[in-house]
């Protein structure tokens, strides 16, 4: 069975699989130098097969695995991509507890970090995608902020950015020059197509940052963009909420995150055109 | 894992008799706070939940960081602290307050109330 590892900033992933073109469209979302035929340790071992039995042959369907067990449902075999995102996101998300882990984009600009969380809908991919493919950011991660326990860098992944349904044909248009992979249709999320990290963002992946600002994003049709004060104990518990392991890392996940909010700006941030946003997010760069 | 802002409700003038006599402290084993803004944001390491404390759910947890006391007490503090709280105004915060820490574990009412803080930890 064809197999790799891919390397995505603190992560080794081993991946396995026999279906014929999903490592060349992995590949075409990572930089050659992230790959290699053999590493001496693998953080997660994944598979991504074709269910055993009939499935196999009718209606075709895709089956993620770690450490040879299978947390998802299988899905059908065109989205076998989306679910190597997704199950990635899955194998960080419920066991690199070395990190506190929230459910948010993270960028970075002159050495400091805005971490947009954002619940779904809210517009959190198209903004990160518009911000670090326009707007002078470096994408650190669209979908994991990784926080260290020990220091409080934030630590970069740069993989693909997930975007869905209407951001799609948005995106496109907007980044003439972007990498998309193809559509993925009718996915629970509906359609979805990832986005590569703009190549600055793949070169510095090796470069933590520390946290700015915690903003929380919301599209809005036909608003204004605008940046508003939020309160800092509302943004701690909006952050709470979105991490995905907060519970587990008990008093200390409560005192990073109280840590990171204090020195943190905590805002809200609503829009509707994507050049508005960068020119506010411009703004807020050049702050002091 | 709990995140929640602090909600009181109103309980009757029966319950507030009662509870009139009782001695309030609060839970020391675990507890971690932080004031942020004008909130106080409390971890409580029993349940692993975390609670926004505004308003007089700050006062009444900052009240009794300075030790224990009883309903009466602490109805006659929050009105010299708030000077334009009434009386029953002040009875009927006070008793919705205690009856939300309690049921989030924050506090305990029996008579043998100890001041001591040891368990407590702030962090600066």
């Amino acid at each position: 069975m064809p197999a790799v590892y891919l390397r995505t900033g603190p992560f080794v992933s081993h991946v396995r699989t026999s279906i014929d073109s999903l490592i060349g469209e992995i590949a075409r979302l990572y930089p050659p130098a992230w790959f290699s035929p053999a590493e001496p340790f693998a953080d997660f071992h994944v598979e991504l097969e074709p269910p055993p039995g009939i499935r196999r042959w009718i209606g075709p369907q895709v089956l993620f695995k770690i450490d040879g067990e299978s947390p998802f449902k299988p899905l059908g075999r065109a989205q076998a991509l989306a679910l190597f995102e997704w199950g990635l996101n899955g194998c960080i998300g419920t066991r690199a507890h070395q990190f506190l882990i929230y459910h948010a984009a993270v960028i970075e600009r002159g050495g400091r970090a805005a971490i947009l969380p954002g619940t779904p809908g809210a517009g959190k991919s198209t903004l990160t995608a518009g911000l670090v493919h326009r707007g002078g950011w470096r994408l650190l991660s669209d979908e994991l902020t990784l926080v260290s326990p020990s220091d409080a860098r934030i630590a970069a992944l740069a993989r693909p950015i997930n975007l869905k349904n209407q951001s799609i044909a948005l995106m496109r248009d907007y980044l003439p020059g972007g990498v998309f992979s193809a559509e993925v249709l009718d996915t629970a999320k509906g359609t979805v197509c990832l986005l590569r990290a703009p190549d600055e963002s793949l070169a510095r992946v090796a470069e933590p940052a520390v946290a700015r600002w915690v903003i929380f994003p919301r599209w809005k049709a036909d608003a204004p963009a605008r940046l508003e004060r939020l309160q800092k104990g509302a943004a701690m518990l909006e952050l709470g909420i979105q991490s995905m392991n907060y519970s587990i890392h008990g008093e200390r996940g409560f005192t990073l995150t109280a840590d990171l909010v204090e020195r943190c700006d905590t805002l809200r941030f609503e829009y509707s055109k994507l050049d508005d946003a960068v020119a506010a997010f411009d703004e807020l760069a050049a702050r002091p | 894992m709990t995140f929640r802002t602090v909600a009181t409700t109103a309980t009757s003038p029966s319950d507030h008799r009662a509870r009139s006599l009782l001695n309030w402290r609060l839970l020391q084993d675990g507890l971690v706070w932080r004031e942020l803004d004008s909130d106080l944001l409390v971890f409580c390491g029993r349940s692993g939940a975390t609670h926004r404390l505004a308003d007089a759910e700050a006062w009444l947890f900052e009240r009794l960081l300075r030790g224990a006391a009883s309903t009466e007490q602490l109805i006659v503090d929050i009105r010299e602290d708030a000077a334009d709280e009434s009386a029953p105004m002040a009875e009927a915060t006070i008793a919705s307050t205690l009856a939300a820490f309690e049921e989030l574990g924050l506090v305990a009412n029996d008579v043998a109330a100890s001041d001591d803080m040891s368990g407590l930890s702030h962090i600066p």
